[in-house]
């Protein structure tokens, strides 16, 4: 009876289970598999309302990230800055978790200067602050006052070219928040989207944030939702740059499978194990 | 911030990717077994994100206010707010702590007020008047099938996820328990999407350290 496979499986060392996952995710991050990504309403709404903004329109870029969100959260930072500077968008960087903004730094620099964006005139990163909700409710009147006319690199924001036309929150013509959870989304629809000041919010939540922050998509708080690295790539696809979002959805896509396998297989291992043992005590 | 050189930056770039990727390897090595090597990286990550939140604080939010709002711009009387937050290191001298009430008071009472304006009530509300949905979809293409669907599923588990919250099985008894338990089945359906695409964001960590690993450390692809 011991030596059954369900009972090999159910003592089975875990890091056997470790090693085979690894290999498997590994071996289409590096070979590639073509995986067929299907494009989403959410996500497709996004890309249609910052397509559909004029050139001129100055978006507010929420990174509120850590470094342990890289593989979801840079992929659209890129796509999403990328996209914006192409339309003739202006983007204002800032964050309140304290890696977000110097993350983004590092992200969006090698991207914006591949595509002759200029800092100051159509980019600036505002850096990290302290205190959110003070913040962005000193912004509502001025942004310049409220991160102390300084930016990431201690520069003077009233002498830069992009706020000769940007005074206060109001004048951003739309918002992206990119964030794994709080603050995040619901902490700026309360400071701009509930004072009137920002109507148009995208959303850019790691996989884990989707549910929660759908509420606020179905509800019309927010006007689209690029959510997790599947989102990314899907953006990445509609405006027709595939990067690195693309090529870890195969991965993301095997590694799945092989949960829900293990998931399977170790039911089954289970039911199997208990019914050996109700008919081991049934024969005793 | 303190700006290195770009020549710095990149001289020192081959050294950046290797302890990033002997960090990675340090820290994926809890895996096999507990070790000097993770404990290592493990406190040195601690320690560092520590160091930086410190810094960064600092040069981003204390220091330019004290330089342009105080010393350049003449508002002296900012001194006051931060002499008010100072007052909060009193909390671990007994005869004193009570000053240390008085910052937290104010933080308190300040998100307090902050939360109950509109601020908070707009998208509950705006939530709620969402939840009411119509059964039939009408588009100018005709009859939505797929819209008119997803809008009674939603509103059906809206209703009836009020209802397990609302009523007890002491209230609902016979042939009405039957809801509670669909509303059950409901609720642990959307927990499971929740929980499924928090595994999908520990699949991506791994997907984002197996790619700095292969791509920048190995530069395999």
């Amino acid at each position: 009876m011991e030596n059954t496979i369900w009972h090999r499986l159910s003592k089975l060392d875990h890091r056997i289970i470790y090693l085979v996952y690894t290999i498997v995710v590994a071996f289409p991050l590096i070979f590639g598999l073509g995986l067929p990504l299907p494009i989403t309403d959410d996500v497709r709404a996004a890309y249609e309302v910052i397509k559909g903004l004029p050139p001129g329109s100055i978006m507010y870029l929420g990174c509120d990230l850590g470094a342990t969100n890289l593989a979801e959260c840079k992929p659209p930072i890129v796509a999403i800055c990328k996209f914006a500077y192409e339309l003739g968008h202006k983007i204002v960087v800032s964050g309140f978790w304290v890696d977000g903004p110097s993350l983004a730094y590092i992200w969006m620099e090698p991207a914006m200067n591949e595509i002759g964006a200029v800092y100051g005139e159509d980019y600036v990163n505002l850096g990290y602050r302290a205190s959110m909700s003070s913040i962005l409710d000193q912004s509502r009147y001025s942004i310049i006052e409220a991160f102390s006319d300084r930016d990431i690199n201690g520069n003077r924001l009233s002498e830069m070219p992009i706020f000769q036309n940007l005074a206060k929150a109001s004048e951003f013509t739309y918002l992206v928040t990119i964030n794994p959870g709080y603050p995040g989304t619901a902490d700026y629809i309360r400071a701009w989207r509930s004072t009137g000041d920002v109507s148009l919010i995208i959303d850019v939540p790691t996989a884990g944030m989707i549910t929660t922050n759908g509420t606020h998509l179905q509800a019309g708080l927010t006007q689209g939702m690029i959510g997790g690295l599947n989102g990314a790539a899907q953006f990445e696809a509609l405006i027709g740059y595939p990067a690195k979002a693309t090529a870890s959805m195969d991965a993301q896509g095997v590694g799945i499978f092989i949960i829900i396998a293990f998931l399977v297989l170790g039911n089954i291992s289970f039911i199997q194990l208990r019914k050996q043992n109700e008919l081991t005590k049934g024969g005793s | 911030m303190i700006t290195v050189p770009d020549s710095v930056v990149a001289a020192l770039q081959p050294l950046h990717v290797w302890l990033g990727a002997l960090a990675t390897l340090g820290m994926l090595s809890l895996l096999y077994r507990e070790n000097p090597f993770y404990r290592f990286c493990e406190y040195t990550y601690v320690g560092s994100a520590g160091a930086h939140t410190l810094v960064t604080t600092f040069a981003n939010t204390i220091k330019p206010g004290i330089q342009t709002q105080m010393i350049q711009n003449g508002q002296w009387w900012e001194i006051l707010p931060i002499c008010l937050g100072l007052l909060i290191y009193f909390q671990p001298v007994k005869r004193y702590s009570w000053l240390s009430r008085l910052p937290m008071g104010y933080w308190v009472g300040y998100n307090a007020g902050y939360a109950l304006t509109m601020r908070t009530a707009m998208p509950m509300l705006t939530e709620v008047r969402r939840s009411i949905l119509p059964p039939i979809v009408i588009t100018s293409s005709g009859f939505d099938l797929m819209a008119s669907i997803n809008n009674i599923v939603f509103c059906t588990t809206v209703v009836l996820v009020m209802v397990y919250f609302i009523f007890s099985r002491e209230v609902l008894k016979g042939r009405a328990a039957v809801l509670m338990n669909v509303s059950r089945v409901l609720i642990m359906m959307a927990l499971g999407v929740g929980f499924g695409n928090g595994a999908i964001t520990r699949v991506s960590l791994l997907i984002g350290r197996l790619d700095y690993l292969f791509a920048d450390w190995l530069g395999i692809y």
